[in-house]
């Protein structure tokens, strides 16, 4: 019951205010707004030739989204719970009888709605989209990038949440979500670099190729992860436009467990578990006030 | 039966000590003002008591119900108005008011609700343009849904004009009527001896005196006896310096004032100016006010004769704890906490503002 009333409230005040719509509209932008541009250049008929293949569109989408998402997730819940605290509104959140895993749940789940109804609906103009106008529509590949995709913005919503639950002022879980933002995004990239540096000496570090430590490590990034799963799902081959604008190598010249598609859902799956757990776990003991 | 139960309460921020071996308790059905001034602790023992704040030692019960493991019950059965909230507002007095009954379960009227503290024609207004007292009013009335046991108001009047303390004092008494058990936080001594039956003073996070207002009168017990007489010889004063219990006598040229502790004192006085043969017509004596209870709690006479032994009216556990120390710095009561401030809640607007245009948050 208390569960419902906080994601219920949560939802009628995200609708209600600027963040909602804002972080509604970030997730259609490229979703959506990606389809919008195709069917104007078919209309237009820039290329003259056939239509664009639905797989390589689709996988533009998700690069796109493979730099947005993380942040937009984490921009649309970082303040849920730490915003009540500076406003003083936790005193009805948690004065009311619900508890804080009621709290901490309620505000997850609500923030997952936000996002994932944004995402699907995008996916789904770009699904009637591609299916009207691109070439070689892929159902099951449309259906398998929404699934990821989902997966990946929940990585991030745990993120966000976790980091509103632990943060003592919204500055601060700011600074936390740009700072994770640019672990993931750059970070983790150097880290990978500095361990060759350390292993391997500094004329060697970038001889190919790398050993597997280097993708176990990269592929647990949830980008890289999500990355690995989409080439799976959508790759056409090495002159498409995704494989050119990729920042991971879609086809590493190794291959160990960390390259393939079931060690970065694994990847997923467990940042999604862990993060939240992880956040409530110190959320349900801190001192509030 | 009791409703609130503290033992041997203690908490500490980092190297403050907000609370000191508190203990104390409540029985049902009273209504209990828990005085202090700002800093004393009062709302760090109020957050411990729902749930905000975890004790570093000792315990907190209500309705038997311990604190810290079974918050959510004890929240079941209590309204809260807590010092330094926040509205929602982007919601609706009615929507608040909403929240409140489904959060507990209840079925609730909410204009009944907000007629009853006074805003009927702010229920499809968002709080967020309310002025302080209409919010005050909002708080109060969600505190009210569900007909809670017990009454968690801290400082609650902040922000209300003198009607809407009047109608808060009503309010209180039904409450009251109806059984519930009042928890009445505030450092404005009127309003709390106004409705309250008994009283805890807190100082630096130790209860320094207990009990029922007239019992604390009472052990304070140094009314001012006041008599008019036609003459008033030195050699009378005098006499009357000498009378066991007699603190300070002073005069006019046709009144006696005596400030005496002990009604046998004031009789022997009366008697020893009716001897003098000096033109008594009339008498008055004035009993301490509560505020003068306090000052002398705080201020340290009343804490040294709680030091001293246990006085007649002290009735319930803890009080009068003689452990010295604590704190005169309450985090509390910290200018770094901005949802926790010393009284007011004028920053609240001030703050959503601010971060309605730093942030594109809102209240979300």
């Amino acid at each position: 019951m208390s569960l419902r009333t906080v994601v219920e409230d949560d939802l009628l005040r995200l609708r209600r205010s600027p963040l909602g719509w804002g972080v509604a509209l970030s997730v259609l932008a490229p979703t959506a707004g990606i389809a919008a541009i195709v069917v104007l250049f078919e209309l237009v008929d820039v290329t003259g030739g056939p239509a664009a293949p639905f797989d390589n569109i689709v996988m533009t989408v998700g690069v796109l989204l493979s730099f947005l998402l993380p942040f937009v997730a984490m921009l649309g819940s970082y303040s849920a719970i730490v915003y009540e605290r500076e406003s003083g509104s936790v005193r009805f959140l948690l004065g009311l009888p619900n508890s804080r895993l009621d709290a901490y749940a309620g505000k997850y789940v609500s923030r997952t709605v936000l996002l994932v109804v944004s995402l699907l609906a995008g996916c789904a103009v770009l699904g009637v989209v591609g299916f009207g106008l691109l070439t070689d529509p892929n159902a099951t590949g449309l259906l398998l990038f929404v699934l990821v995709t989902v997966l990946f913005a929940l990585v991030f919503v745990g993120f966000g949440i976790a980091i509103s639950s632990v943060a003592n002022s919204l500055i601060g879980a700011t600074a936390g979500i740009i700072g994770t933002y640019v672990v993931f995004r750059g970070g983790w990239m150097i880290a990978q670099f500095a361990g060759l540096y350390v292993l391997r000496g500094g004329e060697e570090v970038a001889a190919r190729p790398y050993p597997d430590w280097y993708y176990f490590l990269g592929r647990v990034n949830p980008i890289n992860a999500y990355l690995t799963v989409l080439v799976d799902v959508l790759d056409r081959g090495p002159n498409t436009l995704a494989r050119q604008i990729l920042l991971t190598a879609p086809a590493p010249e190794v291959n160990t467990v960390a390259t393939g598609t079931p060690y970065a859902v694994l990847a997923l799956v467990g940042w999604v578990v862990v993060v939240p757990l992880v956040g409530f776990l110190l959320f349900r003991r801190k001192d509030l006030l | 039966m009791t409703a609130i139960e503290i033992q041997n309460l203690t908490k500490r921020f980092g190297t403050v000590t907000a609370l000191d071996d508190l203990s104390f308790s409540v029985q049902e059905g009273e209504v209990f003002g828990f005085l202090g001034p700002n800093g004393a602790g009062k709302s760090t023992t109020i957050n411990i008591l729902l749930g905000f704040t975890r004790a570093s030692a000792g315990s907190a019960r209500v309705f038997g119900h311990d604190a810290e493991t079974e918050s959510k019950q004890i929240r079941f059965r209590t309204g809260a108005l807590l010092e330094g909230y926040g509205v929602y507002s982007r919601l609706t007095a009615r929507e608040h008011v909403e929240r409140a009954a489904n959060a507990k379960g209840v079925v609730a009227d909410p204009d009944a609700i907000l007629e009853r503290v006074g805003i009927p024609e702010a229920a499809d207004r968002r709080a967020g343009g309310f002025s302080k007292g209409m919010r005050q009013r909002m708080a109060i009335g969600m505190a009210l849904v569900g007909e809670p046991d017990l009454l968690v108001l801290d400082e609650p009047s902040t922000g209300l004009d003198p009607n809407g303390v009047r109608d808060l004092r009503e309010i209180i008494r039904e409450e009251s009527r109806r059984g519930a058990t009042v928890f009445f936080s505030s450092h404005l001594i009127d309003q709390v001896e106004a409705v309250c039956d008994r009283v805890g003073i807190l100082k630096d996070g130790e209860m320094v005196t207990e009990g029922d207002v007239d019992d604390l009168r009472a052990r304070l017990d140094a009314s001012v006896l006041t008599v008019s007489v036609d003459a008033t010889p030195d050699s009378l004063l005098g006499s009357l310096r000498g009378i066991d219990g007699v603190e300070e006598v002073s005069a006019t040229d046709k009144q006696v004032v005596v400030t005496a502790r002990g009604g046998v004192t004031k009789l022997r006085a009366l008697e020893q100016i009716e001897r003098a043969n000096v033109g008594f017509t009339d008498f008055t004596t004035t009993d301490p006010s509560l505020e003068e209870i306090f000052e002398e709690a705080t201020l340290g006479a009343l804490a040294a004769v709680d030091e001293a032994g246990p006085g007649p009216g002290e009735g319930s556990s803890g009080g009068g704890e003689d452990d010295p120390g604590g704190s005169d710095d309450d985090p509390d009561d910290g200018s770094d906490d901005p949802g926790n401030s010393d009284g007011s809640d004028s920053s609240d607007d001030d703050r959503e503002a601010d971060w309605s245009e730093a942030t594109t948050e809102g209240d979300a």
